[in-house]
């Protein structure tokens, strides 16, 4: 390997699996013990430092075209370490609550994080198939390990089999267009497709494929159904990693492969994402309406949200692509702010149900008053982060001559709003059964505390937020000139 | 010298006496003295609304406060204070009877145990209610839009243990919402035409924009205006939310809240004045709601009811002078309202305790021997609401019907004069059977029904003449003495309003001119004409009432048809049910059967967690359901290949 | 039609692997799914192999008929559950009504139809260019060599990838002796 100084791009890759294996073996050393999450926040930041300090600015392919640095993908990469942090912080008192092997948790959720990273940072689909199944396999077994609860188990089996399916479906889609383009580098892609295209029917048969297996990963109705299961059955934890850095790098990779690779059929991958996003938000919020326990209320309302997301895809511009950037940040703290209420109230309401928080406002104000942000931010009310990420996706839309699907979101936040401003409902107007304090852990606390920062700082700051993200090109610019 | 930023104490005092309240709440401070903060912030408040008109005042004619407090950095969207000619008159009316209403619920609400909660409550509503009138654009105004009906739904549900009010609630929530959608959608169409939310880029465009354009954003902002103001046909909501405590009524569901959609159209005018279709369809929400309010107030037997369809006929009135262009008469006659329907709310809340709980009216009676103090409030309220001269409601409704005749429009004059004489009819009804005649209890003895019913009474205090206290009384004789002088006010003009300067160089239309010199009509041969029919088909109204239902009232007959469908609000809520809301539920409970047949039931039950093991799980996910979830996806595929195939 | 050997080949090692891979769905008994498994990998390397794909067929038959298969086999020789060893204990039981005649027959039978039919539709579309000249023999040095040079990060994310399942499986299938109730 050419001593070329291309090993310090992928400098944060190689720290934060090394920091797995690191907090495994702390897990070894002391077991339950909370060493191996601080070893794992440590090292991610470590991994942010060099990322933000040494990769960020730099646009290049190394190794033969299978990884690529640019914007986009520091700006991922620095989104997933982020999510990767607040996991750990947020989990803490959850694994010694459940007895969870700690240095295994924080292994498999770095190495997932690394898979994630390379989801983004390649224009190779081999590489991002990799990545996509490192993130699948750590996300099975992190979804089925508490053993002790059936439905921990029921969710990881079902979600391996569907995952594996998704898998097959991947691969396939990837076959077929390799077939067509007799390359796997999207750039390579791209300028095989660029002179016409010889073998449509194949060819949009795999790009079929291709969203189908990403919209599994996504969540996109009808490719959803493992979804509810698992972010109810999974660990808390480990659901609102599934719902945000996954479903994120699952629309990293999605943006790469269809912007990058795959512009010649535009106009059919639009269509696909156009009729994709409206059943997906639509059906997300309608059934959340119907939903009586939390976490599966949130499972169906990550439904609802990756289809806004969707219309990011279906619009493909590039201030669609920096709204959906922003609107997947956005969601991201928002999600795991409010798993970190739903874990607290986990702990003394196994059950989960929305009734369990009735008297919430009492109980734990500060953390009640936080969740109501989070909701707010859920069904867009300004000024939360919420609002300006449908907003943007909402001009997008527009400004691509696409007004009816901007109606269409409004009219689905409009559904949105019973099923969230229930949560705050029952927190404030309902009698709890007790008016005791819920006393918080630190990690918990902390989590919601970022999260609110965060929601409100990007919802009063929503201008500075955009300008960094919009500066984030999803084809790079060194590939611009020769496609 | 500038004084803008006596702009933000308006809202900002009640929001940080709200969070003051909500925390000493939680520190289980003195009560009384959490009450005493909740009407200090609010009586600050109005404080800061005087001087804030007073420096509007200075700088007028075409002078406003301004203060601009973010900016998100998207082109005209943001959030700022304006104080100009309507935003500090709308500010005043609801500072002032809001911090008269604080007043009164502090007697009127000392047993209950949530008081500190009512009052932070309460002071929210004023400060979304201020936000949603101060601000300097549609987003502003929409925050306090959706503010107000947050505290709407909080208050009305305050008593939530009791099921009729979280049903009434939600029902106004859900209506509410509806008129959003058409707020938010009519925003959205602004924003993307004018390229702004702020009324000083919109409103002075408007006149030039194109037509289909208007009439889309005035429809829009109507349908938000007629679901918060309780108009034709989103009114359902209304009667219902007088299961919130009287002071609220009062406030939120009479004098201020309600009036939001009068605000939003007199606000926007530029929009509806250029709009074709905008105007007429004001007044045609208007002329129904005055109509459809008066009659359904004849057939109520609630007194807060009746009180309740009448707000929706009189804010019928003030919807029809903006629909006619008489704004400044719909500003007047919103200001006057305010004042004489508080005083009738809160005149009905002292009824109501002296009867012990009791709000039918036919089992009332005889008050006005008792309690002169109730007697006269009342009565002086009915007659300002009925429009006698020299009360404050005789001005105000003349101006909007003069303005109706002078706008062209001789249909809407007759009907609104009709409706000036059912409401003369209802409120005297009203009136006369609550305070003239037997009290209950001597009916019930004459009745020969016993002692036995009346020594009940007697006992759980019913009937017995209580003073009523100081704090009651003050805003009792405050709001009186308003509406006895409410009329000489000076009439607020639309001068250095956004958009105005742009329509009065646009070879002003009528509709303007009549609005403007609305005061001046007084004089002209047809607003003599208006005045004495007004009086004529008042004066007659109430007398049939008078002789029907005063002292020498006809015993109970059977009620007619029309009095039935009246007290059922002509069914409405029915038409609602069966086409809204029973399909809806239908469609939930549908959705939820299909779209979740097989919800995880791992630790759901006990069964299932004894089989909490691998094999379980196996054999579980064997029978059936994942390999569905693989159908389904499969399934996805298939359709959208198969589109491929035929379409491509 | 010409007479090719190599066509007739491909076409009885496909349908034998079609036939098996049906068969290790519908199989009563997991021990002859998973016999029936064994068999469709090793026609699957009969596919490559008469595609010219001589390192993938081995490869194919030393992974996937000899360590998989094997290892499932294991796995359920292994096993403590009655139900998955088939010994002792009645298959599982299924119920045989109208209902279930749709789901378990009819819909899939239908899906497969669907899909197969939308597929051929899509490949007869498409006038697929000639099969390319051959790779030129040595498939095992090419594929070595592009795996450790242009393909070095997949490899080695390959590497973590296996870790993953390794540590994954671990966590999800050690026996807890604390066991206890979570959620």
């Amino acid at each position: 390997m050419p001593v070329d100084g291309s090993l310090r791009l992928i400098l944060p890759e190689i720290i934060v699996a090394g920091t797995g294996l690191l907090a495994l073996t702390a897990g070894l050393v002391s077991r339950r013990s909370r060493l191996p999450g601080f070893v794992s926040m440590l090292g991610l930041a470590a991994a942010a430092y060099f990322l933000l300090a040494e990769v960020a600015g730099e646009t290049t392919q190394i190794w033969s075209g299978t990884v690529l640095v640019d914007g986009f993908s520091t700006l991922f990469k620095a989104v997933f370490l982020g999510i990767a942090a607040l996991i750990a912080l947020v989990s803490f008192d959850y694994i010694e609550r459940n007895g969870l092997p700690a240095g295994e948790f924080h292994l498999l959720v770095l190495l997932a994080t690394v898979g994630m990273m390379f989801m983004a940072g390649s224009l190779n689909l081999i590489t991002i198939y990799i990545g996509l199944e490192c993130l699948a396999l750590a996300s099975y077994a992190l979804t089925g390990m508490l053993r002790g609860s059936a439905k921990s188990t029921e969710a990881s089996l079902k979600y391996i089999l569907i995952g594996a399916i998704s898998s097959g479906v991947i691969l396939f889609g990837m076959s077929l267009v390799f077939g067509v383009a007799g390359s796997v580098h999207l750039a390579e892609i791209n300028a095989a497709l660029a002179g016409g295209t010889p073998m449509l029917p194949v060819l949009l048969a795999g790009m079929v494929f291709l969203v189908a297996g990403l919209g599994v990963k996504m969540a996109a109705v009808p490719f959803h159904m493992w979804a509810p299961d698992v972010y109810h059955g999974a660990p808390a934890p480990v659901a609102a990693f599934l719902i945000t850095a996954s479903e994120a790098a699952a629309f990293a990779a999605a943006l790469r492969i269809f912007l990058v690779g795959l512009p010649a059929i535009q106009e059919h991958w639009t269509t696909v994402f156009v009729a994709l996003a409206v059943i997906t938000m639509t059906f997300g919020n309608v059934t959340a309406i119907v939903q009586t326990n939390m976490r599966r209320m949130l499972a169906y309302s990550a439904v609802a949200q990756a289809g806004y997301v969707m219309v990011g895809l279906a619009v493909a511009s590039e201030r669609a692509v920096s709204a959906m950037i922003y609107y997947l940040i956005a969601y991201a703290f928002a999600t795991i702010g409010a798993f970190a209420v739903v874990i607290l109230l986990g702990r003394y309401h196994p059950a989960e149900d929305i009734a369990d928080y009735r008297g919430l406002g009492r109980r734990a104000p500060l953390l009640a008053l936080t969740l109501t942000v989070f909701m707010l931010s859920f069904i867009g009310i300004p000024p939360t982060a919420g609002f300006f990420g449908k907003f943007y996706l909402f001009q997008s839309a527009v400004a691509a001559g696409m007004p009816w699907l901007a109606l269409i979101m409004v009219l689905n936040s409009m559904v949105s709003i019973p099923y969230y401003w229930g949560v705050v409902q029952t927190m404030y107007l309902r009698e709890g059964e007790t008016d005791a304090p819920l006393p918080a852990p630190a990690g918990v606390r902390w989590t919601a505390a970022i999260g609110l920062a965060a929601t409100l700082i990007l919802g009063l700051f929503p201008d500075q937020v955009v300008q960094l993200v919009s500066a984030v090109q999803v084809v790079p610019a060194l590939l611009s000139g020769g496609l | 010298m500038e004084y803008n930023w006596l702009l933000i104490l308006i809202p900002g005092l009640p929001l940080l006496g709200a969070a003051l309240i909500a925390a000493g709440a939680q520190g289980r401070w003195n009560r009384s003295f959490l009450a005493a903060l909740g009407c200090t912030a609010v009586f600050l408040a109005f404080v800061a609304t005087v001087l804030v008109r007073l420096q509007y005042n200075a700088a007028a004619p075409f002078g406003s406060v301004h203060m601009p407090l973010w900016s998100w950095g998207v082109d005209g969207v943001g959030l700022g204070l304006l104080g100009d000619s309507i935003s500090t008159w709308f500010a005043l009316v609801v500072t002032g009877v809001g911090f008269l209403i604080h007043l009164y619920s502090a007697a009127y609400m000392a047993d209950d145990p949530s008081y500190p909660r009512f009052f932070a409550k309460l002071n929210f509503f004023i400060f979304a209610m201020s936000v949603l009138v101060l601000a300097d654009g549609f987003v502003g105004m929409l925050i306090g839009w959706a503010n107000v009906g947050v505290a709407s739904y909080l208050l009305i549900g305050f008593w939530h243990a009791r099921p009729a009010a979280a049903a009434a609630a939600k029902k106004a929530y859900w209506v509410n919402t509806v008129g959003e959608i058409g707020l938010i959608l009519g925003a959205i169409v602004m924003l993307q035409h004018f390229g702004s939310l702020y009324f000083a880029d919109v409103l002075p465009q408007a006149w030039f924009a194109p037509q289909n354009v208007l009439n889309a954003v005035a429809l829009l902002l109507l349908a938000g205006a007629v679901a918060k103001s309780a108009q034709l046909p989103l009114h359902v909501w209304l009667p219902d939310a007088m299961q919130g405590p009287t002071p609220v009524s009062a406030l939120i569901h009479a004098a201020t809240m309600v009036t939001a959609g009068v605000y939003l159209v007199v606000r926007a005018y530029p929009i509806f004045e250029a709009a074709p279709w905008g105007l007429p369809a004001v007044a045609l929400v208007g002329i129904g709601s005055v109509l459809f309010g008066a009659l359904a107030a004849l057939g109520q037997n609630d007194i807060k009811r009746v009180l309740a369809f009448s707000t929706m006929s009189q804010v019928g009135y003030m919807m029809l002078g903006a629909g006619v262009g008489a704004y400044s008469a719909a500003l007047f006659h919103f200001a006057t309202h305010a004042f004489f329907k508080a005083l009738l709310f809160l005149g009905a809340g002292v009824v109501i305790h002296r009867f012990g709980g009791e709000q039918d009216i036919r089992k009332m009676g005889g008050l006005g021997k008792s309690h002169p103090f109730a007697y006269w409030t009342f009565l002086i309220g009915t007659l300002a609401l009925v429009g006698l001269p020299p009360l404050a409601g005789f001005y105000s409704k003349d101006a909007i019907v003069v303005g109706a005749l002078m706008a062209g429009r001789p249909w809407l004059w007759a009907l609104a004069v009709v409706g000036a004489g059912l409401t003369a009819f209802y409120m005297m009804r009203l009136f006369a059977l609550v305070f003239t005649g037997d009290s209950p209890e001597v009916a019930a003895f004459q009745r020969g029904e016993g002692a036995r019913q009346a020594a009940a009474a007697a006992e759980a205090g019913v009937g017995r003449s209580r003073p009523v206290p100081p704090l009651k009384m003050v805003p009792l004789v405050v709001l009186t003495l308003l509406s006895i002088v409410g009329g000489f006010f000076a009439m607020p003009d639309l001068s250095g309003v956004p958009g105005a300067a742009e329509g009065a160089r646009l070879a002003a239309p009528p509709a303007h001119e009549a609005a403007v010199a609305g005061r001046v009509l007084t004089e002209s041969s047809a607003a003599t004409l208006t005045i004495a029919l007004l009086l004529a088909v008042s004066v007659i109204g109430g007398g049939l009432a008078l002789q029907r239902f005063g002292p020498k009232r006809a015993p109970q007959t059977a009620e007619s048809g029309f009095v039935k469908a009246a007290g059922a609000g002509f069914y409405f809520d029915d038409f609602y049910r069966a086409v809204f809301v029973r399909p809806l539920r239908a469609t939930a409970g549908f959705v939820g059967d299909v779209t979740e047949p097989h919800v995880i039931d791992g630790a759901v039950n006990g069964v299932a967690r004894l089989a909490a093991t691998l094999s379980g799980a196996v054999r579980r996910v064997q029978s059936g359901y994942v390999r569905r979830y693989a159908l389904a996806l499969m399934a996805g595929v298939a359709v959208v290949l198969i589109y491929f195939v035929l379409m491509v | 039609m010409d007479f090719d050997p190599t066509r007739v080949a491909f076409i009885v090692v496909s349908a034998i692997a079609v036939v098996s891979a049906f068969r290790v769905v519908t199989a009563a008994k997991i021990m002859h799914a998973a016999l029936w498994l064994g068999l469709t990998f090793l026609m699957l390397a009969g596919v490559f192999l008469l595609m010219g794909a001589e390192f993938l067929a081995a490869a194919q038959v030393l992974i996937y008929v000899g360590a998989i298969t094997t290892i499932i086999l294991f796995g359920i020789m292994l096993s403590e559950a009655a139900e998955v060893r088939g010994r002792g204990a009645a298959p599982l039981p299924v119920r045989r009504d109208d209902a279930s005649l749709f789901r378990r027959i009819v819909l899939p039978a239908l899906a497969v139809l669907a899909f197969v039919g939308v597929m051929v539709v899509v490949y007869s579309q498409v006038s697929w260019p000639d099969a390319p000249a051959g790779l030129g023999g040595d498939t095992v040095r090419m594929i070595g060599r592009a795996l450790f040079t242009d393909f070095i990060i997949p490899f080695e994310l390959a590497a973590v990838l296996l870790l993953i399942a390794l540590i994954g499986a671990i966590v999800i299938a050690v026996r807890d002796n604390g066991r206890r109730e979570q959620g």
